[in-house]
């Protein structure tokens, strides 16, 4: 029960999270703000497929939705202000990064 | 006018996101409106339900009655019965002590290769009882690996045949004596009565319970077709229906609201009953026999003798007051419990 709560509001925190992150510059480079906007469409994937929908009110699931559209909507006016690679170490920074996005991708896939 | 590009991009890509979360939310599902059965159960149906349902048949049995209501369903309707199988399993172990093929004190590992392992030495009652020391789920990390796999993309978490299941049990051994429910245990005891019965645990299903009881709707499905038809998340998420084979003795029947009548008819009638006496005491102050529990039944100064099961998209319930000689069952095709429905409505009768 606790589990299936924390997966619920995982859902609704992370999104809130990524628009902090956007709203405060706290993003190194575009490969980021991919990556902070994947974890959020990821988390709410998740929730919907592990929570207890019986003991959580499904309505969390769309305050969470609709976050997540805020800040991929509110993205395109920080995206011109960020460079691809932030990072002195442009090669590995961008492996990493794929990595993420790839893992992201094909957990989403299995989710939907 | 970079701004105004990248700006107008995201918010068409956010519009999207919303519009392809709003298909996908998680909703909470209704009975279907088509009814059929008995109109009194009906009105208890209406009155009482308040689950997120969608296929749903309630029973309600006497020694000589049945009453039956649907929603979307009728007595005839395929659903997984999940861990109610286990229950059944129970029953095919007191027919086959009856027939002198196995005794309750006797080692699993007499009857199944397990060679040395801890588990082998769990004898058929530990396992019925839940006290064998096996796990609820196989621990290998192969095991463990899959079923968050499924859970994640609402596939089955037990696609495993009777050697994989034999594998996991030898991995698996661990402290005996305190209960604790498992599932490999369920099956690993069906499998032990199958093998020395030198069948299928299908096969022995099929002509030791039911052939006898005329259960021509009950069946361990092993393809798609077979199987029943995909159940529901409790937020509404289709699920893949759990086709199983070593583990179908713990959860791989699918059965209709008839023929599971059938089935407690005949126990209310006293046959079979000797896999419902309590034999231990079990968690939260219930008490177990060959898989039945036995728990107060909320409400009254009776008891109930019962058992649940739960699949990825199904949940089921059946339960007997032998006192008062009446029975009930719940199915339905949404992984939202049913058990206190059922109970009150036993309570009801």
């Amino acid at each position: 029960m606790t589990t299936y709560l924390l997966v619920a509001v995982f859902a609704v925190a992370y999104p809130l999270l990524a628009l902090w992150q956007l709203r405060t510059k706290k993003l190194r480079d575009r490969l980021d703000l991919l990556i902070v906007l994947a974890a959020a469409l990821l988390f709410l994937l998740a929730a919907r497929a592990l929570a207890d929908w019986q003991a959580v009110p499904p309505w969390l699931w769309l305050v969470g939705l609709g976050l997540a559209g805020v800040a991929i909507g509110y993205s395109g006016w920080v995206w011109p202000h960020l460079t691809w690679l932030g990072s002195d170490r442009p090669r590995r920074r961008a492996t990493f990064a794929g990595i993420q996005l790839v893992i992201a991708a094909a957990l989403m896939t299995l989710l939907v | 006018m970079k701004v105004s590009f990248s700006a107008g991009i995201a918010v068409l890509v956010a519009l999207a996101v919303v519009a392809g979360g709003w298909l996908l939310r998680p909703q909470t599902l209704e009975l279907e409106s088509a009814q059929t059965g008995d109109p009194k159960l009906q009105a208890y149906i209406d009155q009482h339900f308040d689950g997120p349902g969608h296929r749903l048949e309630v029973v309600v049995i006497g020694d000589n009655s049945m009453t039956f209501a649907g929603r979307g369903a009728n007595e005839h309707s395929p659903f997984e019965i999940g861990s109610v199988s286990k229950a059944i399993t129970g029953l095919l172990l007191a027919d086959s002590v009856g027939r002198g093929e196995v005794k309750l004190d006797q080692q699993v590992g007499t009857l199944l290769p397990l060679g040395d392992a801890e588990v082998a030495t769990a004898t058929l009652e530990d396992l019925a009882t839940h006290h064998s020391g096996l796990p609820r789920t196989a621990t290998k990390p192969s095991a463990v690996a899959r079923s968050l796999l499924t859970s994640l993309n609402a596939g089955n978490p037990y696609p495993y045949d009777v050697d994989d299941l034999i594998s996991q049990a030898k991995a698996d051994a661990g402290g005996r004596g305190a209960p604790a429910y498992s599932n490999v245990g369920g099956a690993l005891l069906g499998q032990a009565l199958a093998r020395k019965a030198g069948k299928s645990y299908p096969d022995l299903l099929r002509e030791r319970i039911l052939q006898p009881l005329d259960m021509q709707e009950t069946h361990v499905p092993a393809t798609d077709a077979q199987a029943a038809p995909p159940g529901y998340s409790s937020g509404g998420r289709k699920e893949a229906p759990w086709i199983q084979d070593g583990y179908a003795p713990a959860g791989g029947i699918v059965s209709s609201a008839g023929d599971l009548s059938l089935l407690l008819q005949s126990l209310l009638r006293g046959n079979g009953v000797e896999a419902l006496a309590p034999r231990k005491d079990f968690e939260e102050g219930d008490r177990i026999g060959l898989f039945w529990l036995t728990s107060p039944l909320a409400g009254t100064d009776r008891k109930m003798v019962w058992h649940n099961g739960g699949t990825g998209g199904y949940r089921s319930f059946v339960g007997l007051d032998l006192d008062k000689k009446r029975a009930v069952v719940v199915l339905s095709d949404v992984a939202a419990d049913v058990d206190e429905f059922a109970t009150e409505l036993l309570a009801a009768q």
